[in-house]
């Protein structure tokens, strides 16, 4: 099956039909079909896998190690209910990915959410903890920690508001011809994917619980800093260091970032300038 | 010959608005350099000794060259312990 998720084209296996089914099933507007994808990934599943990461670790604790090779930088990645490698070519072309383990949905989302923090800095993108709501002529991310009111935010703009929402765990920006854009992906919180759609990247907020609402402009290195706490990296390397800050310090070259306080009542979208 | 101090070449850092950003992939951090430790960073971009970089603080703040000595030193002892930068022969 092939997939297109923030502009990445993905050869997507799965050696179990129906744990495909299970994850692509919600997902709507994610096909892709390019003749080359950017992506080659493999996952064979194996009932009842359970790898070595403890018991208590925290979800979504992940092992990763990397390893700089001839053809490239090969990543091990391993976590309680799967484990796999992604070579990450020096040359263009696809980056090879194979996993084994679980065929729980989330143990092959998992695996997808980590090559695409790989794949994405290589053509200038990021994904992101973040949280969206689009119109058809502009985006406006939200981005912080868990608990930090994503959900709460972009559920609550998109009900008062015509915008709709770009997810509510992590999007993808990516730059674009006229400036950044911004990319809804399947990769859902609570409140469930979301189709796919893209829109000119307007803002980037920092959300920060308070008492009432209020917009302040980042100075860029302090935005570049919240940024790359935010971003989906796997930067055990200075390839993957270098690629990742790059594209983040683009960010925020041109994209507006700003510190949002917000209370949990709609309100809010007057200090955003939406309607 | 006097030590010198370059960027760590494991490293990658990026310089907006004067103030470097640093990535240190062996432990996984960002470190975001105050105005001094900013300058050391691209001073070392081509490697330079502590004098250089003493030289370099006095003519930037107007501090006497004991105290500058002093500082940047501090300075490079810290980065160097935080994987910034490294000390070459």
């Amino acid at each position: 099956m092939q997939l297109r998720i923030g502009g990445i084209e993905i050869d997507l296996r799965v050696s179990d039909a129906e744990a495909l089914a299970r994850l692509v099933e919600p997902w709507t507007g994610y096909r892709g079909g390019a003749a080359e994808p950017d992506v080659r990934f493999e996952y064979h599943t194996i009932d009842g896998y359970m790898g070595e990461q403890p018991e208590d670790t925290p979800y979504p604790a992940y092992g990763c190690r990397a390893e700089t090779t001839s053809a490239g930088v090969r990543y091990a990645i391993w976590r309680r209910d799967s484990r796999g490698t992604i070579l990450v070519p020096r040359q263009d072309g696809p980056l090879h990915c194979r996993f084994e383990g679980n065929p729980g949905r989330w143990a092959i989302e998992a695996c997808l959410r980590v090559t695409m923090s790989l794949a994405l800095p290589r053509d200038g993108g990021l994904m992101i903890h973040s949280a969206g709501v689009a119109s058809e002529r502009r985006a406006l991310l939200f981005s912080g920690p868990s608990g930090a009111g994503k959900t709460t935010i972009s559920t609550m703009l998109a009900e008062h508001s015509r915008e709709r929402r770009l997810g509510d765990d992590l999007t993808v920006a990516r730059p674009g011809e006229r400036g950044w854009i911004a990319h809804a992906t399947p990769f859902a919180g609570e409140a469930g994917p979301v189709p796919e759609a893209t829109a000119p990247l307007e803002a980037m907020h920092f959300l920060v619980k308070a008492a009432r609402h209020r917009r302040e402009p980042l100075a860029k290195p302090e935005a570049l800093r919240r940024l790359m706490r935010n971003v989906m990296a796997y930067v055990r390397e200075r390839e993957a260091a270098d690629r990742a800050l790059g594209a983040a310090a683009a960010f925020v070259a041109e994209v507006p970032c700003y510190i949002l306080e917000f209370a949990r009542d709609p309100g809010v979208a007057r200090v955003l300038g939406v309607t | 010959m006097p030590q010198k101090f370059r960027q760590n070449p494991r490293t990658a850092g990026r310089v907006i608005d004067g103030l470097a950003s640093v990535v240190t992939p062996d432990d996984n951090k960002l470190h975001t350099l105050n105005k001094t430790g900013s300058r050391i960073w691209v001073l070392a971009e081509n490697g330079c000794t502590l004098e250089e970089v003493a030289a370099d603080l006095t003519r930037a703040y107007d501090v006497d060259p004991a105290r500058a000595t002093d500082d940047a030193r501090r300075f490079c002892d810290d980065l160097v312990a935080r994987g910034i930068l490294e000390a070459v022969e």
